[in-house]
């Protein structure tokens, strides 16, 4: 239908300069702050070197430039697919975020995978038991797990799980010595298990409570109450409505809901200490690695945009989908 | 309102909410005292939620970072809430305002909430004021998209086209039709901002971006802690985070209960004799 393709046309339109602003204004937060980044760049030790050499690097680094102008710098090298500089990690920042990115992305995948399966199954049993105890004990553990701080569970979890049972590694996604791809698959989700479960049961209560209104909802329609009318078992009606109903808007909350998964990922991988792009861009922030900390941004940015532009034409293929039928 | 009074989990929550800010605002001692003989306690009778490394009372400590949590968040909160009223009511002056304002809201929840408050803390120079500034700054836009909601809701209502077209001036209209119904909304709305707030404060403060880690706040001591995790000292993070948690769990029920009750309150009563 053309009025369903303009909406996702005008939707995608104001996505992408929403991504153009957020750029915009992480860049000139970034330009704005206080810190000298020539003292950054030294480490503290900006009066170790002379006024011509302090000139110097001032150039090389374009600090003598005005905002505007090393912003259009950075956006020239973005055209070009050039991020700039890591000065943290004395490397280019591609290749920072080349070697981070896929192990973020793993983290985040599967603890968006764990959250949308945990967070629904939980919360279409609370939505078919309405009122009893189990229903109350899903609502009261979704609450909990909203107002819980992330990295205090995850420190629990550490020093439960790690400390005091054994059963899992204190810290980093692979054993001593070894890159997270040397290792044994089994090594690999030994390492993974604590940091994905944080993230899971963190962001998981949005799902339960949501999918639990809508479960309610379609079981109090008429065509449910009809098909019960009629003799139909609750798990014949639970496998033809309810879940036909309640799982794509479920699909559709999760995509739209990943920023905080992304934001908590920043947490989850310093206090475990694995090496994804969260805690690169925390130690970037620390150092004041404005380069490294704007390309994660920018992908951060991206992800965010991709989860809401998928969410957006989802429900609208949804809505469709209604509305054909 | 006046049912919620009565009833006893409500007033309960409410009683033991008070108790713990209380007790946190008038404590008397610091927790600053060294007692190098008894580092390393766990809890006790002694100490109730025993002793760091360098020998501190770790109840004293907590009480006194809670304080310092509470005060500095709602000095966020307080801004970040007028900050929201004031944003959805420059978006009723003109539809280029609402779209502004709809924008800005937009561009501010499209990114991730936390490096949003990284960004922000590290453009206003950390410390006290830029945690303030940051939490303030990243906190409204969801405050006002439910508040430009409501706003709405109430300008398309009978008895606000009436006053419209009675003539009453805009002023007027705003004081005695809009306020009414929006200004319950938005001390509650500020309320259940306060936890999150409390959360992301002690978040950035614990990755090493908002508060002086040496004055005690609650970021700061669990940061602190998480040092400690990996040596079996349990009741470094345990203690002062279940502090937080109860005091954070009080707050939203608190809240929540709130909302409910203006929800069920006279309001929708009203709405449904204009309808009629």
């Amino acid at each position: 239908m053309p009025t369903h393709s303009y909406a996702i046309l005008s939707a995608g339109f104001r996505l992408v300069l929403l991504l153009i602003l957020v750029v915009l204004l992480a860049y000139l937060l970034l330009s704005w702050t206080p810190i000298d980044p020539l003292n950054a760049y030294l480490g503290g030790n900006v009066f170790g070197i002379s006024e011509p050499q302090k000139a110097l690097l001032a150039q090389q680094l374009s600090l003598d430039q005005s905002v505007g102008q090393r912003l259009l710098h950075w956006l020239s090298g973005l055209a070009r697919g050039d991020l700039g500089f890591s000065t943290l990690y004395q490397q280019p920042v591609s290749s920072v975020i080349a070697t981070h990115l896929p192990l973020s992305l793993l983290l985040i995948g599967l603890s968006w995978v764990g959250s949308l399966v945990l967070g629904y199954l939980l919360g279409l049993l609370a939505g078919i038991y309405q009122d009893s105890w189990l229903d109350k004990a899903v609502q009261r553990f979704s609450w909990l797990m909203v107002c819980m701080p992330s990295f205090w569970l995850a420190m629990l979890f550490i020093s439960l799980f790690s400390i005091a049972l054994q059963l899992t590694p204190v810290c980093c996604a692979a054993p001593i010595g070894m890159t997270f791809s040397e290792q044994s698959v089994l090594s690999m989700l030994h390492h993974l298990l604590l940091p994905v479960a944080t993230l899971t049961v963190v962001s998981m209560a949005p799902i339960v409570l949501h999918t639990r209104e809508k479960v309610i909802d379609v079981l109090q329609s008429d065509y449910v109450q009809y098909s019960l009318a009629h003799g139909d078992s609750l798990l014949k009606v639970v496998r033809f409505h309810v879940i036909r109903n309640s799982l794509l808007p479920a699909i559709v909350l999760q995509f739209a809901t990943f920023a905080e998964l992304f934001g908590g990922s920043l947490i989850a991988e310093t206090v475990f200490s694995f090496p994804g792009l969260g805690a690169s861009m925390v130690k970037a922030g620390l150092a004041s690695d404005t380069d490294l900390l704007m390309g994660c941004t920018l992908i951060s940015a991206l992800m965010v945009f991709s989860g809401n532009l998928i969410a957006t034409v989802l429900s609208r293929y949804f809505i469709q989908e209604a509305g054909d039928a | 309102m006046r049912d919620l009074l009565r009833q006893p989990s409500f007033m309960a929550a409410l009683a033991l909410l008070c108790g713990l800010v209380g007790l946190a605002l008038l404590w008397p001692w610091q927790g600053a005292e060294l007692d190098l003989l008894n580092k390393y306690q766990a809890p006790s009778l002694h100490h109730l939620f025993g002793t760091d490394w360098l020998g501190r009372d770790l109840f004293s400590r907590s009480q006194q970072a809670l304080a310092q949590s509470l005060y500095v968040g709602g000095l966020a909160v307080l801004l970040s809430s007028v900050l929201s009223l004031m944003m959805a009511m420059l978006a009723m002056l003109h539809r280029a305002a609402a779209w502004m304002v709809d924008l800005l809201v937009d561009l501010f929840m499209s990114l991730p909430h936390l490096l949003l408050l990284i960004l922000l803390s590290l453009a206003f120079g950390g410390a006290e004021f830029g945690l303030v500034v940051a939490v303030a700054l990243s906190h409204w836009p969801k405050l006002t998209r439910l508040l430009r909601f409501e706003m709405k809701q109430v300008q398309s209502a009978p008895y606000y086209q009436l006053a419209k077209q009675f003539g009453t001036s805009p002023w007027q209209r705003l004081r005695r039709h809009m306020l009414p119904h929006i200004l319950p909304q938005w001390w509650i709305g500020g309320l259940l901002l306060f936890p999150h707030a409390l959360t992301h404060m002690a978040a950035l403060t614990f990755l090493g971006f908002g508060l002086n880690p040496d004055s005690p706040s609650m970021g700061a001591l669990l940061a602190q802690a998480s040092q400690y995790a990996l040596t079996g000292h349990w009741w470094f993070a345990l203690c002062p985070g279940l502090l937080l948690l109860s005091c954070l769990l009080l707050l939203s029920y608190v809240a929540q209960r709130l909302l409910l009750g203006l929800r069920q309150g006279p309001q929708t009563h009203l709405e449904g004799v204009v309808k009629c």
